[in-house]
């Protein structure tokens, strides 16, 4: 049977229910950034705060529900940044700040900003499939490969997304958020515009 | 003078118990309920229950980095991080520092460690087995390491006893393969696990789906109401320690049983060091601890003493009770201990997408799976390895989480994660290892820990038999699911997992019949030296594929059994 060669299709997944390939960039692989060489210093400027907190409300604005500004995001994401990243991701980071410093983004229209992070968001999809190459080159030409540092776009919005999910707003009003469910049943009834579980 | 004999009158037991995990508190319980006067030493801090699960109650944002780990946390949790949970933020508090308990490795191992009263009963996955006959001649079947000293038939009541006191839930299936048990009702497979279920079944013969077996009250009886233990109330936090004390643990069922009794004095902070054996006496007397925080030493006393500090640590502690009787560690007259390192292997399987089932969710968070019993060597089956492994799994709805791996963003996006995205099902392999004497560990020479002890050093792998079980573990899953209609079917196998990983250690101090090349005898007690019972998973003769702690349970209450009568008959 074909399927015997399973081994040709490997995902390198894990845990099973995580969709997002780089949420394992939190759990494993990481060496702990003993030295101080990052390119971010904490706390951000004003400016900064003000830029990554603009940038999270885009990827998660206020609709009917809660937006990332409401949900205190680009806080969230500073100390994430601060306490449980290395340095170079940190370094990736500081780097599509001052991209978009250059591109005076604070003050750009709406619509130009969703096109400068649309395009940030394709060089990240292009970046990171670059990296999946390589690994797979160097793996299997039998040489070590150390992770490339994830890209701006990629981090902003997984760290926009997990603040935002977990958030006292973002879990209740945008999710449905039950802390004692009481029971299991298996096969409930979806209506359609039905809210997630928070958890 | 008259001093001293004060004093050990004080530390003067009739039994001590090292350790009080779920093989320990069992102990514990057993013994006091029998009305010995019981000691249970435990290295770490005590844990009081419920008020000290100080994470259980919080919600998400409530853990600064929502769970997550911190850098600084990676570097102390060195070891800990390997399995990409156990330090996490919203339990790490449970778990050791690797960092302040080192070890070593000569070959690699994952050495995922709770130092506190309840150990990691607390902790543990709650999956409850039982092995099977089978599992008790496969060594002598196979003519490898060695033959268990019982049989299935020794081990079935106290089986029966320990399933109703914990509480498991689950169904009669009837499968040779899985012997059934003491059940309270099974907890629900959802639409999509009952679809592949079926269509796995149909097409599979000897192939079953079936609801996982979990030490969860589903529907809980007096005797367990009567301890503080209520029903499962599926938050899925079990991790964190459970307020509702419905899953079993040492604090929630265990320890109050054997606190009822009278008999019980837990002491908590001490590191037991060594077993004492009494040249002159020619027997053990006791046990000699290190107070952790004070460094103090004191020495306890009893007639029979208990091993269940975990199948590393009690092992390691036999190793270093050195006598002129037994000058290479208590019971090691076979050069066993420490042998014979087993786990589970497993970080392989396989997932998909399900279509279909927009219409159907769920309500609850079932802290279980559903569990695909082994069927490989079984029956007709035989396949270029030896043993076999089980799958554990489920379906569900994606998450916000999707959200990271595909494009887009802004109000359209957000709306859609905020609604469940489709069904998934991913099934793991749990696959047994097989026992191996070039598996093992060492105390270190010369490196010692804080407290003067010396360091573990491992040196252990999976074995040819595992690399070659693996393969059909992969394979087979991505079968079953495309069999059964799963979409985009994504096998998985990551090689870079060390033995450990399973975090269920066994069989460095094996049962045997032979003390020439084994540890134990029969009744779990150290050759030679027989009012030393060792009933953690040291005792594990093989591993089988299915998850060990129901049985630690199991030998241990046999064991306790035992000793009290041979107490009685004043064999001990």
């Amino acid at each position: 049977m074909k399927r015997r060669d399973a081994l040709g299709r490997v995902a390198l997944l894990m845990g099973g229910t995580l969709s997002a390939p780089t949420m394992l960039a939190f759990l494993e692989g990481c060496k702990p950034a003993t030295e101080t060489s990052s390119a971010l210093t904490f706390p951000f400027s004003a400016d900064r705060k003000a830029l990554v907190a603009e940038v999270a409300e885009i990827i998660i604005p206020k609709t009917d529900t809660p937006g990332a500004k409401d949900a205190k995001v680009g806080e969230f994401i500073e100390k994430m940044l601060k306490d449980c990243y290395e340095a170079k991701d940190q370094e990736g980071f500081n780097k599509g700040l001052e991209e978009l410093e250059k591109k005076d983004f604070l003050k750009a229209k709406p619509e130009q900003q969703t096109a400068i992070l649309k395009e940030l968001e394709k060089a990240a999809t292009t970046e990171m499939a670059a990296a999946v190459q390589e690994k797979k080159n160097y793996t299997e030409a039998g040489k070590e490969y150390t992770d490339a540092s994830v890209p701006f776009f990629r981090l902003v919005k997984e760290l926009t997304l997990l603040g935002y999910f977990t958030s006292e707003p973002g879990a209740t009003l945008a999710l449905d958020y039950v802390p004692v469910p009481g029971r299991y049943d298996g096969c409930t009834d979806y209506k359609p515009g039905q809210k997630a579980w928070a958890m | 003078m008259n001093l001293n004999i004060k004093a050990a009158k004080q530390t003067t037991y009739d039994a001590i118990v090292v350790g009080s995990g779920i093989s320990g508190g069992w102990a514990a319980k057993e013994l006091t309920e029998k009305g010995l006067k019981v000691v249970m030493l435990e290295r770490g801090r005590d844990i009081k229950h419920i008020t000290d699960y100080k994470t259980a109650t919080l919600a998400p944002w409530e853990f600064e980095h929502r769970g997550r780990v911190t850098t600084i946390a990676k570097e102390q949790y060195w070891a800990g991080i390997r399995t990409g949970y156990t330090a996490n933020e919203e339990h790490r508090y449970l778990f050791e520092n690797d960092k302040e308990n080192m070890y070593d490795e000569t070959r690699r191992f994952d050495w995922i460690r709770a130092y506190h009263v309840g150990g990691r009963s607390l902790l543990w996955g709650r999956q409850s087995y039982r092995l099977n006959p089978v599992d008790f001649e496969a060594n002598a079947k196979d003519g490898i390491a060695v033959d268990w000293p019982i049989r299935y038939s020794d081990i079935a009541p106290w089986y029966d006893y320990v399933e109703k006191f914990a509480g498991i839930s689950g169904a009669k299936d009837g499968l040779d393969v899985l012997p059934d048990g003491n059940y309270l009702p099974p907890m629900q497979m959802n639409c999509v696990e009952k679809q592949i279920k079926g269509e796995v079944e149909k097409k599979f013969a000897g192939r079953h789906m079936i609801m996982g077996r979990a030490a969860h009250l589903t529907q809980p009886q007096a005797f367990h109401t009567e301890l503080g233990r209520a029903a499962c109330q599926f938050r899925n936090m079990c991790m964190r320690g459970c307020p509702y004390g419905a899953y079993f643990s040492t604090q929630s069922a265990t320890l109050p049983a054997a606190q009822r009794t009278g008999n019980l004095t837990l002491v908590p902070d001490s590191i037991v060091s060594e077993v004492i054996y009494d040249d002159k006496a020619g027997k053990v007397t006791g046990v000699r601890v290190i107070n952790q925080n004070t460094l103090e030493t004191k020495e306890y006393y009893a007639k029979i003493i208990f091993m269940n500090a975990s199948a590393i640590a009690s092992a390691s502690i036999l190793m270093n009770s050195k006598s002129k009787r037994f000058p290479n560690g208590l019971g090691n007259e076979s050069d066993q201990l420490g042998r014979n390192i087993m786990d589970h292997h497993l970080a392989v399987g396989a997932r998909g997408d399900v279509d279909g089932f927009e219409d159907k969710y769920y309500f609850g968070r079932r802290a279980n799976g559903i569990y695909i019993p082994r069927y490989r060597n079984w029956g007709d089956d035989k396949r270029d390895y030896i043993r076999g492994f089980g799958y554990q799994g489920g379906a569900s709805r994606e998450s916000w989480g999707r959200g990271v791996g595909t494009e887009g963003f802004g109000a359209d996006f957000k709306k859609s994660l905020s609604e469940p995205g489709g069904w998934n099902m991913n099934i793991q392999g749990f696959g047994e290892m097989i026992a191996d004497e070039k598996n093992r560990f060492t105390l270190h020479p010369t490196k010692k820990d804080k407290w003067g002890l010396p360091i573990v050093v491992f040196d252990a792998a999976y074995g040819e038999n595992e690399r070659k079980m693996r393969v059909d573990m992969m394979n087979d899953a991505a079968e079953m699911l495309e069999a059964a209609g799963v979409k985009n079917v994504q096998p998985y196998i990551d090689d870079s997992k060390a033995p450990g990983i399973g975090i269920h250690e066994m069989g460095t101090a094996r049962m045997g019949n032979d003390p020439k090349t084994s540890v134990l005898n029969k009744h779990n007690q150290i050759w030679g030296a027989e009012n030393v019972y060792v009933t953690d998973g040291a005792f594990m003769t093989s591993a089988s594929c299915v998850n060990p702690s129901l049985t630690y349970m199991a030998m241990t209450a046999r064991a306790a059994d035992h000793a009290v009568k041979e107490l009685k008959k004043m064999n001990v």
